[in-house]
């Protein structure tokens, strides 16, 4: 297992606190537009690239930095797509080392061969960028997410690669609970028109835990009281208080309306023999 | 050495708080997911593996040969190659549906009612208690209870939530 041994504690506690504040926010491309934001002061880089490219990084799909270099980078993707397999990690087939550990280009050529390098007289010399550390991110989608630090003036030493080691590992997590995320809140959208009417509205899809969506099923199915108690484990005077309290948060007068309510969302289907042609 | 230790407690406690919350999200999910299977639809919601979870209904009318599918993108060609009688929800992450009900064997018989049993049943489908049946129509309590009595007999109704429930579901 690696051991960070240039990381200070003091690192440590900046790189939690923005972690902390990622995990607050509610989607990736926040994520995103945040992080770029404050990379700099995580470890300084004269270009930060939060670049999405293909699973088998043969394309580069979008490329965000900083305003500085914003516009520059979307005007370069067509030429990056172009000669992006001069890139040293991509052409040495050394690539996918980038998830174990951040990678620095200049392990892979000198200074003075990438300035012969197509991909540094393309791009790279438009944007910055001489030194190079670049770490992947798996995502849980289709892509995966490089994070590039890009520097003038000077190479990246064993301190920054495990910062961006550290910054890597903590983003990753939590890119990867936001992308589920967004995720199950497209699904409660999709969801959310399906519920049954309770009087004019459709109830909130978070108004339900599993267990209350347990006992509402039960009673929908006809079992008894006796008979769902025994299915979640509780009392039945337990019971009898919590379809009081949902049937009051539903919005229902007795417990018949909320079934007769909720009847109305079955679906109505013709049997298969008015289904065939008659004659 | 003590720095990493205080990095993977951070972490794992940084995972746990995010787990928490998708988790949250993905029981309001189920939920309403089993409400809807007992009404009759079938739900097929995307774990975040990409695997598929099926409701009871709906791992019913998937079960070819006894086997379930075991890809979501089994379920997407089973339903396309058997439309469902209703599609409600079709997208990557959730299906909803209803599927064709079998054939009958033959054309139902309509149960009879009595005019005052029709009465009672329209009653009580209102969410009228028995006394309150009573007071509507003017007759005792124990006719009421004995015409309601009847009428389960004849719907074959267990409780009072077959009542509203009218039986099964394709009816």
């Amino acid at each position: 297992m690696h051991r960070f041994r240039e990381i200070t504690g003091r690192d440590l506690r900046l790189l939690h606190h923005s972690a902390v504040e990622w995990s607050d926010l509610h989607e990736p491309d926040a994520l995103m537009r945040h992080f770029i934001r404050v990379a700099h002061e995580l470890l300084p880089g004269t270009f930060i690239g939060w670049n999405n490219w293909s699973r088998d990084m043969r394309t580069a799909l979008t490329s965000h930095s900083s305003p500085a270099y914003d516009h520059a980078i979307r005007r370069l993707m067509a030429p990056l797509n172009a000669v992006v397999h001069h890139h040293p990690l991509i052409a040495g087939g050394a690539w996918q080392s980038a998830y174990q550990r951040p990678q620095r280009l200049s392990d892979f050529q000198t200074r003075a061969a990438f300035r012969h390098n197509p991909l540094h007289h393309e791009v790279y010399r438009h944007l910055d960028s001489r030194f190079q550390l670049a770490f992947n991110i798996p995502t849980n989608d289709e892509k995966l997410v490089c994070l590039t630090w890009n520097r003038l003036h000077r190479d990246f030493t064993e301190r920054d690669r495990d910062m961006l080691h550290l910054i890597g590992r903590r983003l990753g997590v939590v890119l990867g609970h936001l992308i589920e995320r967004q995720r199950l809140e497209q699904a409660c959208h999709r969801l959310a028109p399906q519920l049954p009417r309770t009087g004019s509205n459709r109830p909130d899809i978070l108004s339900l835990n599993p267990v209350e969506g347990r006992l509402l099923a039960g009673l929908i199915q006809g079992k008894t009281r006796e008979e769902i108690a025994l299915r979640l484990g509780c009392r039945r005077d337990t019971l009898d208080r919590r379809i009081a309290a949902l049937r009051e948060r539903l919005g229902f007068e007795n417990t018949h309306h909320l079934l007769r309510a909720f009847n109305e969302a079955r679906p109505v289907v013709r049997s298969r023999a008015n289904l065939e042609p008659h004659g | 050495m003590e720095n990493d230790f205080h990095a993977d407690v951070f972490a794992l406690l940084l995972d746990a708080r995010l787990r928490r919350r998708n988790a949250r999200l993905w029981g309001h999910l189920l939920a309403w997911a089993e409400i809807l299977d007992s009404l009759g639809w079938c739900v097929a919601l995307k774990d975040s593996a990409g695997s598929p979870i099926l409701s009871a209904n709906a791992a019913q009318a998937l079960a070819i040969g006894g086997s379930h599918p075991v890809a979501w993108t089994d379920i997407e060609r089973h339903l396309q190659d058997r439309p469902p009688a209703i599609r409600r929800v079709n997208h990557h992450e959730l299906q909803v549906w209803a599927p064709v009900p079998p054939p009958t064997s033959g054309p139902r018989t309509p149960v009879p009612l009595t005019k005052r049993e029709a009465e009672i049943l329209h009653w009580l489908r209102e969410g009228k208690t028995g006394p309150e049946i009573a007071l509507i129509l003017g007759r005792a309590n124990r006719t009421v209870e004995s015409h309601v009595a009847r009428l389960y007999r004849k719907l074959g109704f267990r409780n009072r939530a077959d009542v509203f429930l009218g039986g099964a579901p394709f009816s």
